[in-house]
């Protein structure tokens, strides 16, 4: 059983021995499962076929504008969960912050309400949220990792979905974003996440160069790095035999795929500009995207999706 | 790495301070919500910029589509021949172009899940559990420094609460059982419990096991506790070496009967064994797993079988041990490992030709077992390989196909056990060939399986208890085909019982007599004519059921084949080489016999009378170079003659 399961019968434990609930389990249970809920791109069955429901960049004009149906309807829901998962950290907060035995576990709620209003497009009371995070308490790396990276992320979520781009302040952030890859322990989740998040940023400025290519190599360059031999093995096998991996621990699945997903943007924008300087008659001596040495496990590999 | 006894102290400690104080336990396990719980976070999507060449493209569409004064087309021209991106794409903002060439959004998740989509047959997106690990974030290294302690504990208290409802409180305040705990800790708790699969599943595994018998039995637990340790090291030492050592672990207790074999142990082995013998009881069986585990790796099949059966085979050497005592844990002679290695190789090797049944395997080395146990084998050269054939042999043939659809299992079960209860009492015969047991059972059981009936079993039994009598008494014997021989024989009895020829009583004896006639005479039956036996044998019973008065049956028909078979042993070498010519020279002999004793039955002849005038013409037969054929005047006349000769004028009795 995983310890994320443990609490169920931790409960019915105590329930038995003592004849007592457990009051604060079961309310952080409710509230982890509810901020989840909020946070997640929730999978959803839409004439028998799975889709994302929510993965636009979520503004105040996409919640407000109401449109009949589809994404916006979901986008709405969405929202109201996350407000209402917000209210209810804050009220766990409030009445048991002055706990000491529960310091770890009020600090733990706060970082997950930062990333809830940080997904729901409120940047200013993310960043709020994010500042009563007390790195001493904190309890895992995940915590940390995203803690120590909340400035960086707290900007490409506004950042991502724009038209435009502040080269300086992304300079400014990929720094720290570095700093929070370098400090969270290899191989783990956090990490991945981090260094996926780092080199969505570096593609995105990429295509606000006059040429893309060297600044998507740079990028793939780097990104390449943060998988060692057996995860670059895994990764191939996702893209090429997923078959082989039927069985295996799912923890670093979606690293993987994310390793496949986002070689593949990179892939798609490379050669999208070779074909755009080609329409133009510029001249880039490629006919295909020229990926260093460095990344040919990645290159090697076919085609996943098209845009 | 295990987890130290300070860590598994503290877990302990845990759980008897959450009994007794509920608030600070319901705050540790609201912290271990909070912090160990998994976060949904996405990955925004992103917006990419259209490139400086498409922008060019596009501005070059609006300078020939547009009308543009000139301050407005030299902005562009300009723009076009050397405008960095930000300016290329204001322009392009400006004249209403950059959404049609814009560069379709980025969706990371969106594209993950597509992905996924598309290899549904590996992951089911549908299944939450897939779902959670593919876009979830998970908590990764924990950063308290005493929370392998609560985490351990929880467990402890889950595990609890499963297995004694209604005493965790009494439980865990019992000393012996809190020590207990905290040596299934130490022996099974790894610092990486988070994980769905490895050490959190074998703990929870071996803490299920262990605190259901400690539970059911703690009044033994005081004494008998260090016996269960000791079977817990052994485990915890195969699995260090094994190479997928939690997975082995975890199969192992998974295993049905565990909690049987934890509870002889427990509650017996105080009783039969000294402490002196507990170390090496356990190098014994962590040699065994450690054993399985690399058998294990080469067959799934008999990998699954292992854990599934282990109990059994450790609970086998565990009541040999309970029998013998600790003679069997010699550390010079190792005879208990020697035993079980053995037992682990042949049966894995029995799987090569499909897997055994489990019972008449155990049985087989419950039985194996008490041969090494018997203080006259303990002084010969015994060599693991000769086990394990004995093994294989026995679990071998008593498992085949046709056996089993001959035989129903308990008796195969009891003749496993019984045939290797009969070699136990004669292990030097055993020790000096081997092959005796394969011959012996590869005749005997193979052509009772062909029979298809009841009670052939104790047949089987008699063979090799005699068979083995004989050649304990004449080594010549060994190395011979006097195994098949018998078997043969044994075979065609088995065969004539089944339809009702004789009965097994008869049966039983008849090959007693042959045993006895072979060995006697070793050097004709065995060495010369290896076919005679079963050709005497064959002829007088063929002879005596094709007689229509059935005049040599019952204890008759025993005393005729007992005197032939003698009559063979002294005049063999003179009778047809040839064993078919034997087999109708000889049932002509013996049915002329009847059919002439028929005629006189009651008259001249005395029924029990009757193998007497039959021995007399096999005599006769047998010492006379032109003996009459069967039916004819002469033959008539001699029956008469030797009839004359049996009682005297006075009808006296001549011949004994």
């Amino acid at each position: 059983m995983n310890f994320r399961n443990v609490t169920r019968f931790v409960l019915l434990a105590v329930t038995i021995a003592l004849g007592n609930g457990c009051v604060t389990q079961q309310e952080v249970k409710s509230i982890v499962d509810a901020s989840n809920a909020a946070l997640a791109e929730r999978l959803v069955q839409d004439q028998g076929t799975l889709l994302l429901a929510q993965t636009e960049p979520v503004t105040a004009d996409s919640v407000d504008a109401g449109s009949a149906g589809g994404s916006i309807d979901i986008q709405r829901q969405a929202a109201a969960q996350r407000d209402a998962a917000v209210a209810r950290i804050d009220a766990f907060i409030a009445a048991n912050a002055q706990y000491p035995n529960l310091a770890r576990t009020v600090n733990a709620l706060q970082l997950r309400k930062a990333l809830l209003l940080l997904t729901g497009g409120k940047p200013n009371m993310a960043r709020a949220a994010f500042a009563q995070f007390k790195v001493d308490d904190a309890g895992n790396a995940r915590d940390l990792g995203l803690y120590r990276s909340h400035e960086a992320l707290t900007w490409w979520w506004s950042a991502a979905g724009r038209s435009d781009w502040d080269a300086a302040s992304a300079a400014r952030h990929l720094t720290t974003l570095s700093q929070a890859i370098t400090n969270a322990p290899s191989g783990s989740g956090i990490r991945y996440y981090l260094a996926t998040l780092r080199a969505h940023i570096r593609l995105k400025g990429a295509t606000f160069t006059g040429d893309w290519r060297a600044p998507l190599r740079e990028g793939l360059v780097e990104y390449s790095r943060e998988f060692d031999a057996a995860a670059r093995d895994k990764v191939r096998a996702f893209m090429v035999d997923p078959a082989r991996l039927a069985g295996e621990p799912l923890d670093n699945l979606r690293w993987y795929g994310q390793a496949a997903v986002t070689f593949n943007a990179y892939d798609a924008a490379y050669r999208r500009y070779l074909n755009d300087a080609a329409e133009a008659g510029e001249s880039t001596g490629e006919d295909a995207p020229a990926w260093p040495a460095d990344t040919a496990w990645l290159a090697g590999l076919p085609a996943m999706t098209t845009d | 790495m295990a987890i130290s006894p300070d860590v598994a102290s503290l877990a302990v400690s845990v759980v008897s301070g959450a009994l007794k104080l509920s608030k600070r336990l319901d705050e540790i396990q609201a912290e271990e919500t909070a912090l160990r719980s998994a976060i949904s976070l996405p990955f925004p999507a992103v917006a990419l910029n259209p490139s400086a060449p498409k922008m060019r493209t596009a501005l070059r569409t609006v300078l020939r589509s547009v009308e543009l004064d000139a301050t407005a087309r030299g902005h562009i021209e300009q723009a076009v021949a050397d405008g960095d991106p930000a300016t290329l794409t204001d322009l392009c903002r400006r004249y209403g172009v950059l959404e049609s060439i814009a560069t379709p959004l980025f969706k990371p998740d969106r594209a993950f899940a597509e992905a996924l989509l598309a290899r549904s047959s590996v992951w089911n997106l549908e299944d939450a559990q897939v779902r959670d690990f593919t876009f979830f974030l998970a908590a990764d290294t924990d950063l308290r420094a005493n929370s392998l302690g609560f985490r351990i504990g929880a467990t402890v208290l889950d595990v609890l609460t499963e297995v004694a409802a209604q005493n965790t409180r009494f439980v865990i305040n019992h000393e012996p059982t809190r020590e207990l705990v905290e040596s299934v800790l130490v022996k099974f708790a790894e610092p990486d419990l988070g994980t769905m699969t490895g050490w959190g599943a074998v703990l929870r595994q071996a803490l299920t096991a262990t605190l259901q018998v400690a539970i059911d039995e703690r009044e033994s637990l005081a004494g008998g506790r260090e016996w269960v340790e000791r079977l817990l090291s052994a485990v915890a030492r195969a699995g260090a070496q094994a190479p997928n050592a939690d997975d082995f672990l975890f199969g192992l207790f998974q295993g049905k009967g565990i909690n049987e074999l934890l509870r002889s142990v427990l509650t017996e082995g105080a009783d039969y064994l000294s402490e002196d013998d507990a170390e090496v009881w356990e190098q014994i069986l962590a040699d065994v797993l450690v054993h399985a585990a690399e058998k294990a790796g080469d067959a799934s099949d008999f990998e699954a079988f292992f854990h599934d059966n282990w109990h059994s085979l450790i609970g086998a050497g565990f009541a040999a041990l309970q029998r013998h005592g600790p003679r069997l844990l010699d550390e010079d002679e190792a005879i208990l490992n020697a035993s079980l290695t053995a037992a682990v190789g042949a049966l894995a090797d029995a799987f090569e030709h499909g897997p055994p049944n489990k019972q008449t395997f155990i049985a087989v080395v419950e039985a194996a077992i008490n041969v090494f146990a018997d203080p006259g084998i303990l002084a010969e050269d015994i060599r693991q390989d000769w086990l394990r054939e004995v093994i294989v042999s026995v679990a071998g043939t008593v498992a085949d196909t046709g056996l089993r659809k001959a035989f129903t299992q308990p008796a195969l079960e009891r003749y496993a056990r019984d045939t290797l209860g009969v070699l136990s009492r004669y292990p030097e015969v055993i020790a000096a060939d081997n092959t005796l047991v394969n011959s012996m059972l590869s005749n005997v059981l193979g052509r009772m399986a062909a029979v298809r009936t009841f009670g052939v079993a104790s047949l089987a039994d008699a063979t090799v208890a005699g068979a083995l009598t004989a050649v304990a008494s004449n080594k010549d014997l060994l190395h011979t085909k006097f195994a098949d021989i018998i078997g043969e024989v044994a075979g065609n009895l088995a065969e004539r019982v089944a339809y009702g020829g004789i009965s097994t009583v008869q049966a039983e004896t008849l090959v007693g007599l042959v045993v006895d006639a072979v060995a006697a005479n070793e050097q004709l039956f065995v060495k010369l004519r290896g076919g005679l036996a079963q050709a005497v044998t064959g002829a007088v019973l063929d002879a005596a059921e094709q007689d229509p008065k059935r005049l040599l049956g019952g204890a008759a028909l025993i005393a005729a084949m007992q005197r032939v078979l003698g009559i063979v042993a002294v005049r063999g070498r003179t009778l047809p080489a040839d064993a078919q010519v034997l087999t109708t020279r000889l049932n002509e002999v013996v049915a002329g016999a009847l059919d002439e004793s028929g005629k006189v039955i009651g008259q001249r002849l005395a029924q029990e009378d009757v193998p007497i005038a039959v021995v007399a013409l096999v005599e006769r037969f047998a010492t006379t170079t032109n003996f009459p054929q069967p039916g004819t005047p002469e033959f008539k006349a001699l029956f008469a003659t030797l009839l004359a000769q049996i009682y005297d004028v006075a009808g006296q009795e001549i011949v004994a």
